[in-house]
């Protein structure tokens, strides 16, 4: 595992510069982020939002280390990951972030606790005790009585709280979440950003995907993107 | 590190899909299942020969004259005779020799009460029964002194003393009929191996100089037609032989070079035969084998390269989460050598079973070979490993592919 320091309150955890991501269709461009620069604390919690096609999903990738830009840099509590390595950047996903993604991703016939306790067992944790840290995060996210059930056994919106109690799993620096609502009803929406902002006020640093105002509303800090651009932030 | 958790994913990903993933195994059932029965089979015929040709006794040559058991009669007119044998067992340079018998063989038939059976008559002195470890099941054999007085005595084989008066004991004293000389049954011993071999099983043993006064045609009194020289346990079988040949050319007054005239073997280069033989036939199944497991393989590598399309989403959350292609490299290495693992071991217990019922039938019809099935601890081991490596080898290229997907790809992928 890699030894990334812990950053001081007041340091930046993220700081990016010009940073660009281009797809090719063939020889057609896709600008898809043209030269963002953002800087995020530690313990805030940012909404990215912005029309359909204006590039948040493609930024927090690159934010989330899943995806390399194609140009610019980008500092990681101090660190230019701009140039590490596939393997490195594996590690570090696996050890300070977090993931919640709207359509929830979990392993299909494969129980709650074993999908919560997937990303310690990539870091070499005995699977008993993976079991255990996957059954405290369970209980956290109220679903202490569903430990040996299965997605298919499971509502959307408990569905997405074993995806969180997986992203809190191995007690990421940040947590992001790529529209953790879209695929809820607003009132399992509601239960959810309460949960999200509940882990916000334990010190959480939160970048969210949303292009719902009142989902927004559950974030202190606004991000606005049009066209691949920081419009207002 | 988690290969327990690897090993475990791919056997409820198998028991998922069974139907689908039994006929993914097929073409690996049927390679391993191959290699387990022809190694088996080999190895229980095998043992089978060697008791049998132990109960022969192993240090025994064989010599016959060409002429007389080949079809050019009329090459030589060399053979045996008793003086012969005497001069063999008195060579300086034979020393190990510990008896020979010196056969006499003609078909005939033989009756009694009123039935008639075709039989082997073998003549031969005494020295027939010590050399071809045939023991009295009932009665007794015949002495050197019987022998050599020509006594219409005879000394029958067990089967064909019980098909002919129900039990051993109830031929001894009788009296029966060969080409119209009457003889005295004076003892049963037990079968020659393979119930005789192939030119028939009713043996039945008379003295020599008998045949030659009653059964033999008047050309072919004195002659010997094969000997069977037995020597000391310890002696080198080959350069023993070189010696007898050489002594049996002196005493024949033949030219050095003449080997043709012989017909010689010894039973260790029957096994060797037998060794060379099942050689042949098992690089040949193997061959067959070889082509089963790479249909099989391939099989495996459709099947892999499916599954890693299938779970390509699996994928990308896994790399998202913290795999590194290795990771899911070995991960998929793991689910097809389990498969092909598991193909492996349901062929060799299906080719064990097979062997075993084929050992089964094979008793139900000829109770008195008494074949013994064995297991073949290497062939286990090796159709293991081999299934094994059929599954990471043909795994290679699909778990490949799956370790290299992007995550954001794989996540997205529909
Ligand atoms: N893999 C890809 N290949 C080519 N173009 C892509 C790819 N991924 C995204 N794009 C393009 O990049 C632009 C930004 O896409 P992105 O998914 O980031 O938008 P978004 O803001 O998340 O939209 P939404 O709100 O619909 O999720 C779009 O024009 C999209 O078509
Ligand atoms: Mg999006």
């Amino acid at each position: 595992m890699p030894t990334s320091p812990r950053p001081s309150k007041t340091e930046a955890i993220i700081r990016i510069t010009t940073l660009t991501k281009t797809y090719w269709n063939g020889a057609v461009a896709i600008p898809a982020v043209q030269g963002v620069d953002l800087t995020v604390r530690p313990g805030e919690f940012i909404a990215l939002m912005g029309p359909s096609g204006s590039g948040k999903s493609t930024l927090m990738n690159l934010l989330a280390f899943l995806d390399a830009p194609s140009s610019g840099s980008y500092w990681f509590a101090g660190n230019n990951i701009t140039d590490f390595s596939e393997d490195y950047l594996a590690d570090l996903r696996n050890s300070v972030l977090g993931f919640v993604f709207q359509q929830f991703h979990l392993l299909p016939r494969t129980t709650a606790l074993d999908n919560v306790a997937l990303p310690l067992l990539y870091t070499g944790v005995k699977r008993k005790q993976a079991r255990l840290r996957a059954a405290e995060l369970l209980q956290k996210v109220g679903l202490g009585d569903r430990v040996y059930h299965r997605p298919n056994e499971l509502s959307g919106g408990q569905q997405q709280r074993v995806s969180i109690a997986r992203a809190l799993v191995n007690n990421p620096m940040v947590l992001f979440c790529d529209e953790p609502t879209g695929n809820l009803d607003t009132k399992t929406s509601g239960d959810i950003m309460k949960l999200i902002s509940q882990l916000h006020h334990e010190g959480k640093t939160i970048i969210m995907v949303t292009h719902a105002e009142e989902i927004a509303d559950y974030a202190e800090r606004r991000v606005q993107l049009r066209d691949g651009k920081i419009v207002q932030s | 590190m988690m290969l327990a958790t690897h090993i475990q994913t791919s056997i409820k990903q198998l028991l998922a899909n069974k139907g689908k993933a039994f006929l993914t195994m097929l073409g690996i059932i049927i390679g391993i299942g191959s290699v387990i029965m022809i190694m088996t089979l080999g190895e229980i015929a095998k043992q089978f020969l060697l008791s049998q040709i132990t109960q022969f006794g192993t240090n025994v040559v064989e010599i016959g004259i060409t002429g007389e058991l080949g079809p050019f009669q009329s090459q030589t007119d060399v053979y045996f005779t008793l003086d012969d044998i005497k001069a063999l067992e008195q060579s300086s340079l034979l020393t190990e020799i510990t008896g020979i018998s010196s056969a006499y063989t003609l078909s005939s038939t033989l009756e009694y009460a009123g039935d008639s059976h075709a039989v082997s008559v073998w003549g031969d002195t005494e020295a027939a029964f010590s050399v071809n470890n045939l023991n009295p099941v009932a009665g007794r054999v015949y002495t050197a002194a019987e022998a050599d007085r020509a006594d219409r005595s005879i000394v029958l084989t067990e089967r064909f003393a019980e098909e002919v008066f129900d039990t051993a004991i109830k031929a001894i004293g009788k009296t029966i009929r060969i080409n119209g000389t009457s003889f005295n049954v004076l003892g049963v011993v037990n079968d020659l191996p393979f119930g005789g071999g192939p030119i028939g099983g009713n043996y039945v043993f008379i003295p020599l100089k008998t045949a030659y006064a009653y059964l033999a045609p008047s050309e072919d009194v004195n002659k010997i037609t094969f000997i069977l020289v037995e020597f000391a346990e310890g002696t080198e079988p080959a350069g023993f032989q070189d010696r007898l040949l050489f002594e049996i050319k002196r005493i024949k007054h033949l030219d050095n070079d003449q080997d043709d005239v012989f017909f010689v073997a010894n039973r260790q280069q029957f096994l060797d035969i037998f060794d060379n033989v099942l050689l042949a036939i098992q690089l040949f199944v193997a061959a067959i084998a070889a082509i089963s497991l790479i249909v099989g393989g391939i099989g495996i590598m459709n099947i892999m390269l499916v599954t890693v399309k299938e779970r390509t989403k699996e994928i990308g959350l896994r790399k998202a989460v913290g795999a590194k292609n290795r990771s899911i490299l070995i991960q998929f290495l793991i689910e097809a050598a389990v498969l092909t693992t598991v193909g492996g071991i349901i062929g060799i217990v299906g080719g064990l079973g097979l062997c075993y019922l084929a050992v089964m039938v094979v008793n139900a019809v000829q109770p008195d070979w008494q074949i013994q099935f064995v297991l073949v601890p290497l062939a286990i081991g090796l159709a293991c490993g081999v299934s094994m490596l059929t599954g990471i080898g043909f795994g290679l290229y699909p778990a490949w592919k799956a370790s290299r997907l992007h995550p954001i790809e794989a996540l997205r992928y529909e």
